[in-house]
């Protein structure tokens, strides 16, 4: 352990792309004889935005409070940039940036008081400080008014910033899109792509947006009744799967199509759909042209050549089981 | 010690940023007013500013008013944080729940002893305006003990609204039962003053003034150091429950 603390420090002061800043280890809630959460246990690096996926009553919520510590942890432990939550909370808070649900201020103050506030309880937080953050969130201009006057996008923003105050290690986010509008929602993508990037911090978001995470988060751990049920890496630039794809095919005869496909041997079959006239196929991106040319010599009709996309929605219900969200 | 005392700075901001924080102070500065006008219309005679502001501030004149402005204004200090949610905000800091906790319960004393304070000032202003200014030893010595008793009887009733207000998160509840209590808890010793347990009744100690020189104390037998050892144990007892809830509580 204290190996790993200095290897800790050691990637702080090179600012180590693969820090970990957040690991939760075998952590379970159990109220009432009842697993909440079960033995959970995944992590996340500086610089990272980490999805937390799971349909409602999944546990996210639990999670998210169990992290810092609005509820406590029936077993297993959370670690915060080295320090254990349930062991030195205040040592591993310390580390943690956060808005849960929605972002909750004293309505009455102006929105300079209410992060004057938090400057005062955390230690050194300057007053240059503060005119940083308001500046990233764009809110300079309305610091001097009251909270209970401004939109629900502006308390969000205004969330970032209480959240960002202290530089945090990491950012923790509990269904941070919330009832933003779409462009609300896009702008708040934006600003945690650029957190993530320009301060490397590592951040944690819980959604049931499921298109909203697979813009956003570069990793998502799913979780269904309290476990976990995988983690998957979201490639952003689409490269990874180039060589081998799906496709969708619309065509005049699906039985002469099949069996020429048979017979160019570079692609298999998915499946036929003869009234529809569709076909599915897979094979290596540098084979459709050959794909294609090949049909047409043996006198099939192209109508549609299309890729078929596995969506994340599309794999979130493979994992969770379609059926219980009926 | 200093980021204790910006806790508590925190904590007195929430109560003085609203404007409603300006009406226990109306209400006392009226008080004093009134109380002063009356007086004078009844034709009592006052030698003094200090001998008015002597009686204007004991516990059967302002000693009606301030507790119940006291326990209005505190009822909610906690209960609001988890209504309008502010509490998730608060906990999740480098601040242990017991220094959170705490730093409420010492803005709430401040806020007494500025009450008080405001309330002293007050009826030493209507009694010059009215009398003129002076005063014997005695007037200052029983303005002195009033403000104390006052501030131990304020501090015991909004300690238990301070835990009911953390037991039962609704500050409409706490109000409701705080109010009840210092209305009724009188009354209920009284009735129950034949037993000897009575004694040992919140109730019947929270009024220190019943052992001032010509008083009779509720219960035969009650002394000042037994109702001050009653008090005590009860204050600790209500602090007890209130931190050892505020720590162990999931908020959900």
């Amino acid at each position: 352990m204290v190996d790993m603390n200095k290897r800790n420090s050691a990637a702080e002061a090179r600012s180590d792309r693969n820090e970990t800043v957040l690991q939760l280890d075998n952590v379970s809630k159990i109220i009432g004889g009842k697993k909440l959460v079960n033995g959970l246990s995944f992590e996340v690096k500086s610089g990272e935005i980490v999805g937390l996926l799971g349909p409602n009553g999944a546990g996210k919520t639990t999670t998210i409070r169990m992290i810092v510590g609005l509820i406590g942890m029936s077993e297993g432990d959370v670690r915060i940039g080295g320090s254990s939550v349930s062991k030195s909370f205040e040592a591993a808070i310390r580390h943690i940036g956060a808005i849960i649900e929605n972002p909750e201020f004293y309505p009455y103050m102006t929105g300079l008081d209410n992060l004057k506030q938090f400057q005062r309880m955390t230690e050194g937080v300057s007053e240059e400080r503060i005119r940083e953050v308001t500046a990233l969130v764009g809110l300079q201009d309305a610091m001097n008014k009251k909270v209970k006057a401004y939109s629900l996008g502006m308390r969000q923003r205004l969330g970032i910033a209480q959240a960002l105050l202290h530089k945090p290690k990491v950012l923790i986010l509990d269904e941070p899109t919330n009832g933003l509008d779409p462009a609300g929602i896009r702008e708040m993508r934006d600003y945690l792509k650029l957190i993530a990037d320009k301060e490397r911090i590592g951040i944690l978001v819980s959604s049931h947006m499921l298109s909203e995470m697979e813009l956003m988060c570069s990793r998502v751990v799913v979780i269904q009744e309290g476990k976990l049920i995988a983690v998957r890496s979201i490639n952003h630039n689409g490269s990874e799967e180039k060589s081998s794809m799906s496709l969708s095919l619309e065509v005049t005869d699906v039985e002469l199509a099949s069996r020429t496909l048979a017979a160019l041997n570079k692609a298999e079959l998915l499946s036929k759909d003869a009234d529809r006239g569709m076909l599915a196929v897979k094979l290596k991106h540098e084979d459709i042209p050959s794909l294609v040319k090949a049909l047409t010599d043996a006198g099939v009709g192209l109508y549609r050549l299309e890729e078929i996309k596995s969506s994340l929605e599309d794999e979130f219900m493979k994992w969770t089981g379609a059926n219980r969200s009926a | 010690m200093r980021s204790f005392s910006r806790l508590v700075l925190n904590e007195w901001l929430k109560l003085f940023k609203r404007s409603s924080i300006l009406v226990p102070y109306v209400i006392l500065a009226a008080y004093a007013a009134i109380f002063g006008y009356a007086v004078f219309k009844m034709g009592s005679e006052f030698g003094s500013g200090a001998e008015f502001a002597a009686l204007a501030i004991g516990m059967s004149s302002a000693g009606q008013v301030l507790p119940l402005l006291a326990i209005i204004t505190m009822a909610g200090m906690v209960s609001k944080e988890y209504r309008m949610g502010t509490i998730k905000l608060l906990l999740i800091r480098a601040h242990s729940r017991n220094k959170i906790l705490a730093s409420k319960y010492t803005a709430a004393l401040l806020f007494i002893i500025s009450l008080i304070l405001f309330t002293a000032v007050a009826v030493l202003v209507t009694g010059t305006v009215v009398y003129g200014w002076g005063g014997e030893a005695a007037h200052w010595n029983e303005i002195g003990r009033s403000m104390l008793f006052m501030f131990i009887y304020t501090t015991v009733y909004v300690t238990l609204t301070f835990m009911i207000d953390i037991l039962t998160k609704s500050s409409g509840v706490t109000v409701g039962i705080a109010l009840f209590c210092v209305m009724m808890g009188g009354l209920a010793t009284l009735l129950l003053s034949k037993y000897s347990f009575a004694k040992f009744i919140l109730f019947a100690n929270t009024d220190l003034s019943q052992f001032n020189a010509g008083n009779e104390p509720m219960i035969p037998g009650m002394t000042l150091p037994f109702s001050v050892s009653v008090l005590i144990v009860y204050v600790a007892l209500f602090l007890l429950a209130s931190f050892v809830t505020f720590r162990k509580r999931d908020v959900s």
